[in-house]
């Protein structure tokens, strides 16, 4: 997994459009780009007349499955992501959020060999955040290469790029990143002494210099280790 | 049909941009004919009335997709090119299906069969005359509907008057006097019109790759 941070405006979502096919660059080509790409845009489309049914079932055809296969799939993602009210209502008349819900199923519609997501956490709710982190890491397992962008304070592992002045420069983290899982009530992010970089039900990301001093802080008062990345 | 210009025509279908441009030709088929004489200028004035037709039924395709289902549609079939042909292979197919209708008509209520060989011609060159002129004034050439309109009435005031532009002041000629030309005549005015349009979809196909 390749994950790019910049700034707005820096041009993060024009190269993963350029690298999805989705844009056209103005100088130069794009090579090794595998057959079948993933793409998660940034904002979903909103004015799609088509129930989600109808527009898995054309992008099914587009990328080879079977009625049966898209239909499979597209109930199975529906589930899993709880799109609501369900795959066959107008994706005009769907939420923004279960739009992107829809934005998400089609780039999940046949397994991916490259996957382009652009700020996953757009307009997402809590579950389908984790459900979409999911499907990434089965991609992932399933032999995808991953590119992502997001806000800095979401990133998870995976090489970081800052995009500065049109160039991707490797980004050193400072310190480690720890997250940890609340065992019991009360307990608040903020009450660690880090930088809180994620905050969600079940999971905070921090980031210290001590990570030694913030474990032994944590798992006194209740808080349970999922992983610390340096 | 493949699976891209099917979801492309499905599309365009569930909205209601392309009534205008239908009933808009049904009337002038209404206007037209039925033909009374000889079917072959009939077939010219309702084959060139398809040019304005195909240009506006090309702008609605090429407008249809929203930025970013677009963008998915792109990169889902692997880039521009293949997108933007089959766009305007789903306006070939939008703009053949009247023409198809006007020959069928004016073939059936003349009940001169023998000349329809003729009127396919006519009726083939425009379609794909007024489709190659929608591709350059529309999105991705043209962003903006206002100068889409002003080259769109442009081009078909040109194709109106310039004397032997091909197809359509080409065609009108040919039947204008009060001794029509030979038929032959319009193979090679078929010739003129094809070269014409091949042109003006690649420079379309040039200018709408830097605009994308």
């Amino acid at each position: 997994m390749t994950v790019i941070v910049a700034g707005n405006g820096i041009g993060k979502s024009t190269l993963l459009r350029i690298v999805a096919g989705a844009s056209v660059p103005t100088s130069g080509t794009v090579i090794g780009r595998p057959r079948t790409v993933g793409y998660v845009p940034e904002r979903a489309p909103a004015a799609i007349r088509m129930t989600a049914r109808q527009y898995l079932a054309h992008i099914g055809r587009m990328r080879g499955l079977s009625p049966g296969e898209t239909n499979a799939r597209t109930n199975e993602l529906a589930e899993r992501l709880r799109l609501v009210p369900g795959p066959d209502v107008p994706i005009a008349a769907l939420s923004k959020g279960n739009g992107q819900k829809v934005a998400v199923m089609q780039a999940f519609l046949k397994h991916p060999d490259l996957l382009v997501v652009d700020e996953p956490a757009t307009g997402l709710d809590a579950p389908a955040r984790a459900e979409l982190t999911a499907l990434m890491a089965q991609a992932e397992q399933d032999g995808a290469r991953i590119l992502l962008s997001v806000h800095e304070s979401a990133v998870p592992n995976g090489r970081m790029y800052r995009l500065r002045d049109g160039k991707l420069e490797p980004e050193a983290l400072r310190g480690m990143r720890v997250s940890l899982r609340p065992t019991r009530s009360g307990l608040r992010a903020g009450d660690l002494g880090a930088e809180v970089l994620l905050e969600e039900p079940g999971r905070v990301v921090v980031r210290t210099d001590d990570a030694d001093k913030l474990l032994l802080t944590a798992l006194a008062d209740g808080w349970s280790l999922i992983e610390a990345v340096s | 049909m493949s699976p891209l210009v099917r979801y492309l025509a499905a599309d365009v279908l569930r909205g209601q941009r392309w009534a205008a441009p239908m009933l808009a030709y049904l009337a002038i088929l209404m206007i037209i004919g039925p033909p009374t004489g000889p079917v072959l200028p009939t077939y010219a004035m309702a084959s060139a009335a398809l040019v304005p037709i195909g240009l506006w039924i090309t702008i609605v395709v090429m407008h249809n997709e929203e930025p970013m289902q677009a963008a998915i549609t792109m990169s889902i079939n692997g880039g521009f090119r293949r997108v933007w042909l089959a766009k305007v292979g789903t306006a070939l197919l939008c703009t053949g299906v009247l023409g198809v209708a006007g020959l069928v008509w004016l073939t059936a209520t003349s009940g001169q069969v023998a000349q329809m060989g003729v009127g396919a011609v006519d009726f083939a060159m425009t379609t794909l005359a007024g489709v190659a002129f929608g591709t350059v004034i529309s999105r991705p050439v043209l962003a903006k509907l206002g100068w889409t309109i002003v080259l769109g009435v442009g081009i078909c005031f040109a194709q109106l008057f310039v004397r032997q532009a091909p197809p359509v002041n080409a065609l009108i000629d040919l039947y204008a006097g009060d001794h029509p030309g030979p038929a032959g005549t319009v193979f090679l005015i078929a010739a003129e019109s094809v070269v014409l349009s091949v042109v003006v979809i690649a420079l379309a196909h040039a200018l709408a790759k830097r605009r994308v």
